[in-house]
């Protein structure tokens, strides 16, 4: 069976070719781009797929540290870019609850005052991915990780993958795309331990 | 709507279960009592951050609420230690991690595998039965090994020849010797690692006995004391002292009368045990009556090292005061999230968080990343064919 655009539907029911779904944002990687004022790149990489772009807890993440004074995290909640957030239906918490688990979550850490929205956001990012066919962008090695064995090739990038792509889609140069991700870094943040080395322009061609 | 009337239904029981009022609830998680009893009410859908908030709230898993009959949703929510007390923390939440674990893993075609099985027994004839089902067990031990090393023998076999996974690990913030998960999907033992080794392995036959018993009605046991309230608690310990002084040995060695010092010293030395467990174990043998039992407790063991001229066993048993048993990560339980790690079911974390190392290690010693840039797409409804043959027995990181 193909679909009216000749491309086979995929396993999770998505028929839209994987260049076109949509992207779901992890909360630690649009503030690592915030972090640099370089949200506009995000823009210019998937401005042509529709909403949504992020899921209710990560906004919720990102809306709690924005009110703690964050101030990356204001200028996230400044983009309107991107758009409403995807909310879970009731029968996907299941699903979710077991992939927090799957990412570290385990126990209910009785006296971690932030353990109740550990890994929260990628388990929800992984598991709409899962179920809409959608894409999902985070920096967490272990959500990086997971997701790309559920979701398979072609549909997990992180920060330095992004970059790749903005210096083939011509938004960026080589020099430019290895800035930004120092300047991350500078920042305080953190890429995925496969990058703690350093970044040569062989990364971003 | 079902759905969430069914999650609603199972917060409302979990929530009265725990003595805690709508309105407690409400303020823990941020929401007003109307918004929790709409919940409850099955009018009102729970959001994902909203249903991890309440299940923070109540202390317990996501998953006792959106999976009432999974082993995480039929563990008790508030079970009550040997003593009577309530058992709310640190440890509760270990085993309810491990437990949740359990549940991915066997998901993803990780189960675990099937106790050894072992005669059924009544706790409540527990002078008859523990001693048989110990006797039972030592015929089976191949790795009994006497002295400063028996504890982690008797760990390894308890894994290897029972299929019960063990866990010692200090945690100092709950007053529990040990605990375990009897329940037939998935049996653990914990040991608090905060105790004397001798202490510990009669706190690990004690569990063993537990296990062995199924007799955790609501398929966890936890001791904050060893002290027999209950028949079940009177099984346990009858069956740790069966375990750890054989019978027959303990005869064979103590030919004729009253043991002297040389001879108990002799007998600490070989088995291992505390002194108190001795004492205890020959009373229950008949071996020494009540007034030797009360003379022998009031010596104590340094008292009973005084009365011989043996330094090297003085030296050897004097240690053991002070010695602690050593972290031992649940072996079975290692190698299935090891299996998972590998096959995509779960990530570093969990791994790393068995075995106490960070993720970092566990992610860039086997870069799972390296196996999915060569093409190995990972179908999420199949994580493969895992044996229990292939049951991994290291650390990831040696």
């Amino acid at each position: 069976m193909t679909t009216s655009t000749g491309e086979a539907p995929s396993s999770d029911g998505c028929h839209r070719p994987v260049a076109v779904r949509p992207v779901l944002y992890d909360a630690v990687t649009l503030r690592h781009f915030a972090a640099v004022s370089r949200l506009d790149l995000l823009y210019a990489c998937h401005n042509d797929r529709e909403e949504p772009r992020w899921t209710a807890t990560v906004r919720e993440e990102v809306s709690r540290a924005a009110h703690l004074g964050v101030s990356e995290c204001l200028s996230i909640l400044e983009m309107s870019w991107l758009g409403e957030p995807l909310t879970p239906a009731i029968e996907d918490l299941r699903a979710i609850a077991r992939l927090r688990v799957a990412l570290g979550n385990a126990g209910f850490e009785a006296e971690d005052e932030a353990a109740e929205s550990k890994h929260l956001g990628e388990a929800e990012s992984i598991q709409m991915a899962l179920r809409f066919g959608y894409c999902f962008v985070t920096d967490d090695n272990d959500a990086y990780s997971l997701a790309k064995g559920r979701l398979g090739i072609g549909r997990v990038f992180d920060t330095v993958e992004l970059l790749r792509l903005a210096v083939a889609n011509g938004d960026l140069t080589v020099p430019d795309a290895i800035d930004v991700a120092n300047r991350i870094r500078t920042a305080g943040r953190y890429l995925r331990h496969t990058y703690e080395r350093l970044l040569t322009p062989a990364d971003f061609t | 709507m079902e759905e969430h009337a069914a999650i609603g239904s199972r917060i409302r029981a979990l929530r009265e279960e725990l003595g805690v009022q709508a309105q407690e609830l409400g303020s823990r998680v941020g929401l007003d009592p109307s918004a929790i009893s709409n919940i409850e009410r099955g009018r009102r859908s729970v959001k994902s951050d909203e249903l991890a908030a309440i299940a923070k709230a109540l202390g317990v898993s996501p998953l006792a609420i959106l999976e009432p009959e999974s082993l995480v949703g039929r563990l008790p929510v508030a079970p009550r230690a040997s003593s009577g007390t309530l058992l709310k923390g640190d440890v509760l939440s270990r085993l309810t991690g491990l437990a949740e674990l359990h549940e991915v893993l066997a998901e993803g075609g990780l189960k675990a595998h099937e106790q050894a099985k072992v005669q059924r027994v009544d706790t409540e004839h527990w002078f008859r039965t523990a001693p048989k089902l110990a006797a039972g067990v030592v015929s089976q031990l191949e790795r009994d090994v006497p002295g400063d090393d028996r504890f982690v023998a008797l760990v390894r076999a308890i894994e290897e020849q029972f299929f019960i996974d063990v866990l010692v690990e200090e945690r100092d913030t709950d007053d529990v010797l040990g605990a375990s998960i009897t329940d037939s999907e998935f049996s653990l033992i914990f040991v608090n690692a905060n105790q004397q080794v001798t202490r510990a392995l009669f706190t690990l036959g004690h569990e063993l006995g537990h296990t062995l018993a199924k007799d955790g009605r609501n398929s966890i046991v936890v001791d904050d004391d060893l002290t027999a309230r209950s028949d079940s608690e009177r099984f346990a310990n009858a069956f740790a002292a069966a375990l750890l002084l054989p019978e027959e040995e303990i005869r064979a060695q103590i030919p004729t009368g009253v043991p002297d010092a040389l001879t108990l010293c002799r007998l600490l030395d070989h088995w291992g045990t505390s002194f108190e467990t001795l004492v205890y174990r020959l009373h229950n043998l008949r071996m020494i009556n009540a007034e030797g039992r009360d003379r022998l407790r009031s010596l104590g063991l340094r008292g009973l090292v005084a009365q011989i001229n043996d330094q090297q066993l003085t030296a050897r048993l004097m240690a053991r005061v002070g010695s602690r048993p050593a972290r031992h990560t649940p072996s079975l339980i290692a190698a299935r999230a090891y299996a998972g790690y590998r096959q995509g079911a779960i990530s570093a974390r969990p791994l790393a968080g068995l075995f106490g190392i960070d993720p970092h290690i566990v992610s860039a010693t086997m870069d799972l990343d390296a196996e999915m840039a060569l093409g190995e797409a990972i179908d999420p409804g199949d994580f493969g064919s895992y044996s229990n043959d292939d049951l991994y027995g290291g650390s990831p990181v040696e």
